[in-house]
């Protein structure tokens, strides 16, 4: 047995005291009565109090001593510890914080998730001790270790000072993951505690503690400008709202740019409705930062508001290598997003691809020399012929899949196009590049869009990470085909061309909030101070990328040899799964609970609390015994 | 504790004197100090006739029958007798105990307030020409003062309830009643009324004042109590400690425990009365709290000690 805390023993000192005490109080108050024939009546009724009358003063005083023991033993902290042993019981503890959008949603206490997570996090800090260290770690989008094995409560409470959660979502399986490794490297037993208001159902030996309670919230799940071809000067804004309560909501939402108010819009939903709204010709002056804000009191208010921008005006760079394709050329010449140059295979050279938003090789992959796709510089779309290679051809191939989802055939229609013929593609199997083919003609793509990854992690709507590296390729020679024809042809080719500019209209300067943001060499980011709670800088470079982990607006500074510029990034939650607070966890802890070893389960080894139960329940005891029935 | 000097100050005297003439106010037109007794005597009230004797006073022959009738016959008239009057005075440790509490409202122990009744008592007596005695008792029957006449005796009652102690002897032991009075009966050859001034914390009480009446004596009884006696006011751990015979008691005082002794207090108390009220025992309880006078006038008139 060992004592954490052996200085408590000094209050040991008090027991002469007490004893003192009771001794004064234990003369009883002489006073002299005329007779004493009546009150030997009155207690002649109850002759048992009088044994307990003369008994209950040191029965007083034995509770009193014993009070002050339990408490002495609670203050010394005892360990059934022997020296240099570790102790049986003692338990190691990751804990794993849930610091993701959902944990800012505000209780009907008036106290957010985050705060009371924080509270538990510090009860449990509060236990470290020798033999049983406390871990910490945060679940944001990627896993954040705050504190290794620490057994120094006054150290790990330094540490979850200024912690706070994050506007982003995300997952808790990496953060778990590197929890589990954790608990491997801990000595003795280890446990894995995760504070979270999630309900999802956690995996193996996890401890979950739910700190959140099921909540009514309303929120912008989109909202996107997006360029009108027929009016430049304007845009079109798509929001979508939705209610993720039980109950109807109504209320307004307003639309500013450049903190200029524009529409302001009344909305009802019904439970779990969602509705979309559109703003059409919104002028796109200014800087182009739109902001969507709903009026309404709600559990979670970062998802109240929205950020979007006006889409850029300078049309994608394109560069078109063939040895002529009228329709092409045509197409790329009337589409005012564009703006294209011709070249001929001969003078074109691979790292003239670099200076282009994208370039078109229109069946001269094998005439420019590129072989392998490593050998691409830049964003590149090959027709027919590409590095890819084929493994045969197809006749007639006939339409079978479509992908309604890929960017590449938004508003495609495929019915009326008929093929002549197509290569039957190789798509290669390379570790750094991630291929679709949202157009199959049965087992054989007939088109594939690839995206080379940059390092980080790719955004979870493919949107807004701007990857090092597009590519897509189309099996057939557009001159085989009847798609020249047809509407299709230069919706397909401007889709593909703004794919692989990444500009498309809707997503252009978008993000999601938690998720690296690619940065190109010369380009640095920081939060816009009038958009972002508190101006805090919560964007964290990482490399060529950075982490935005508030919404709102970020600059984005391109400092190089040519003259300095700009560009703007819109950062949102837009996440159901973090807007949708109906499921929250707001069980108590099951199994081996966490109130109970919070507390000091015996298992725990934190004996001290049940020293300290004792003893108010004897005061308790005493107080009724000796106060609550002598007034009655 | 008063002293005696103080106890019978000008004071006390001028509200005797105004009690005599409340007394003499309130039944008007009585003779005092006329008591008829079966023997004749020299009083003027016609008893009967006899015939004459040689020796008799020739002042009491009829001289108007001897005229009529020619013979002498001499007049025999009632014989007056005084009333013997006892005060028989509580002086144990009891009554000179005065509860705390009641400090501000009496500043008189029982004893004391037993003196002035007593000293009131005989002053009325004495004014209308009865024998007063006063007869200290506690554990055994003191000595007493001897029957008195006339309201010039007054200052001899005064003396001897003056050199009364103040104070009981240590532990003497417990009120004996019962052994007071039957020695009462026996030292006392006359009968007559006798006043017990006493609160009567002897579980024989009812049975001494028993013995008297059974002896011939008219007895009236005066239960004089401390209101701390009626509400003790306790709470707490209290060691109780006899005032007679200084045995202590410990205990616990709370809410039921005084409401027990509230209870048997009054039942004591009722069956005492109830007993008196059997035989024929007039009986008043008065505290300490009360004025003497209002006492005297008031609560004997009421309870027709006094006619």
């Amino acid at each position: 047995m060992t004592f954490l805390n052996p200085i408590g023993w000094l209050f040991l000192a008090l027991a002469p005291v007490l004893v003192l005490l009771y001794l004064r109080r234990i003369r009883r108050r002489v006073t002299t009565f005329s007779t004493l024939m009546f009150w030997r009546r009155a207690l002649g009724e109850s002759m048992h109090r009088t044994w307990y009358g003369r008994l209950r003063q040191w029965f007083s005083l034995l509770l009193h001593l014993l009070i002050l023991g339990l408490g002495v033993l609670a203050l010394v902290r005892p360990e059934p510890k022997g020296p240099g042993q570790l102790a049986p019981a003692a338990h190691s503890t990751v804990l794993v914080l849930d610091a993701r959008a959902r944990m800012q949603a505000v209780e009907p206490g008036g106290e957010s998730r985050f705060a009371k997570a924080l509270k538990l996090v510090r009860q449990t800090a509060a236990l470290a001790r020798e033999g049983a260290g406390v871990a910490l770690l945060v679940a944001r989008p990627a896993p954040e270790v705050i504190s290794p094995f620490c057994t120094d409560p006054a150290a790990l409470a330094e540490r979850l000072a200024g912690l706070t959660a994050t506007d982003a979502g995300g997952d808790l399986a990496p953060t778990l993951a590197l929890a589990r490794e954790l608990a491997r490297t801990a000595p003795g037993k280890c446990r894995i505690l995760l504070i979270t208001d999630a309900s999802e159902p956690v995996r193996g030996e996890v401890e979950t503690v739910g700190v959140g309670s099921s909540l009514e919230n309303v929120a912008i799940t989109r909202f996107s400008a997006r360029s009108q071809i027929a009016s430049p000067q304007t845009a079109d804004l798509l929001l979508e709202v939705a209610n993720f309560g039980r109950s109807a909501v109504h209320g307004n939402v307003e639309i500013s740019s450049d903190g200029t108010l524009l529409d302001v819009k009344p909305f009802e939903l019904g439970p779990g409705a969602r509705k979309t709204e559109v703003f059409p010709a919104v002028p796109r002056e200014g800087s182009g930062r739109l902001t969507a804000h709903l009026d309404v009191n709600d559990a979670l208010a970062l998802d109240n508001t929205a950020y979007a921008l006006l889409p850029r005006d300078e049309p994608c760079r394109v560069l078109l290598v063939t040895k002529g394709n009228w329709f092409l050329e045509k197409l790329l010449a009337s589409d005012p997003t564009v703006h294209f140059d011709l070249l001929s295979p001969d003078a074109f050279q691979p790292e003239m691809g670099r200076s282009f938003d994208a370039v078109i090789y229109d069946n001269v992959a094998g005439e420019t020399g590129l072989k392998t796709l490593d050998a691409v510089a830049g964003n590149a779309l090959f027709i027919k012929a590409s590095p890819m290679g084929n493994t045969g051809s197809l006749d007639r191939p006939p339409v079978s899949d479509t992908d309604a989802d890929s960017p590449l055939l938004r508003l495609v229609q495929w019915h009326d196009v008929t093929f002549l013929r197509a290569d039957r593609l190789a798509i290669p199997a390379l570790a750094d590049w991630k291929f679709d083919a949202p157009l199959r003609s049965v087992d054989c793509p007939l088109i594939v869009a690839g995206r080379r990854l940059a390092g980080a992690k790719p955004n979870v709507s493919g949107a807004a990470a701007r990857e090092e590296q597009r590519v897509v390729v189309f099996a057939f020679d557009v001159a085989d085909s009847d798609l020249p024809l047809r509407v299709a042809f230069p919706l397909l080719i401007s889709n593909t061309v703004h794919w692989l500019a990444q500009t498309e209209s809707e997503t252009q300067g978008m993000a999601e909030c938690g998720y690296a943001v690619t940065l190109a060499p010369g380009e640095s980011a920081q939060p816009a101070p009038d958009s972002l709670a508190g101006g805090r800088k919560t964007a964290r470079g990482i490399g060529g990328s950075f982490q935005p982990l508030r919404n709102g607006f970020y600059r984005v500074d391109q400092t190089g040899a040519a003259a300095e510029s700009h560009r703007w990034l819109a950062v949102n939650t837009a996440n159901d799964a973090e807007s949708n607070l109906q499921s929250a966890n707001a069980a108590p802890p099951t199994g081996r609970g966490f109130v109970p070893k919070t507390l000091g389960g015996i298992g725990s080894g934190a004996i001290w609390q049940w020293f300290a139960l004792a003893a108010l329940v004897l005061l308790t005891a005493e107080w009724w015994l000796f106060h609550w029935r002598r007034t009655e | 504790m008063g002293t005696s000097s103080s106890l019978f100050d000008s004071a006390f005297l001028v509200k005797l004197e105004q009690l005599h003439l409340l007394s003499r106010k309130l039944f008007r037109g009585r003779q005092h100090a006329e008591r008829r007794s079966r023997q004749t005597g020299a009083s003027m009230e016609f008893a009967d006739y006899r015939n004459y004797a040689p020796g008799d006073d020739l002042r009491t022959v009829d001289w108007n029958v001897y005229g009529r009738l020619n013979r002498l016959f001499v007049k025999l008239f009632e014989a007056e007798q005084d009333l013997h009057v006892s005060i028989l005075l509580d002086c144990s440790a009891s009554m000179h105990w005065k509860g705390e509490v009641a400090a501000t409202r009496s500043a008189l122990c029982k004893f004391d307030h037993a003196r002035r009744i007593a000293a009131a008592l005989g002053y009325v007596a004495l004014a209308n020409l009865d024998r007063v005695n006063l007869v200290p008792f506690g554990t055994d029957l003191g000595d007493d003062l001897g029957f008195v006449r006339g309201k010039q005796q007054f200052h001899a009652v005064l003396d001897f309830l003056k050199r009364l102690p103040d104070s009981p002897e240590p532990a003497r032991g417990q009120t004996r009643m019962r052994v007071c009075f039957q020695a009462f009966a026996r030292r006392l050859k006359c009968r007559g009324l006798v006043f017990v001034l006493s609160d009567f914390f002897d579980p024989e009480a009812a049975d001494a004042m028993g013995l008297l009446h059974r002896q011939q004596f008219e007895v009236s009884a005066l239960q004089v109590l401390d209101p701390v006696e009626l509400d003790p006011g306790l709470s707490g751990d209290v060691r109780l400690v006899d005032a007679e015979t200084e045995v202590a008691f410990d205990m616990l005082a709370d809410a039921r425990l005084l409401k027990a002794y509230r209870a048997e207090f009054d039942r004591f108390v009722a069956e005492l009365e109830h007993d008196c009220m059997e035989r024929a025992i007039g009986f008043v309880q008065t505290t300490t709290a009360v004025p003497f006078e209002d006492l005297v006038l008031r609560v004997l008139r009421e309870k027709r000690l006094v006619k």
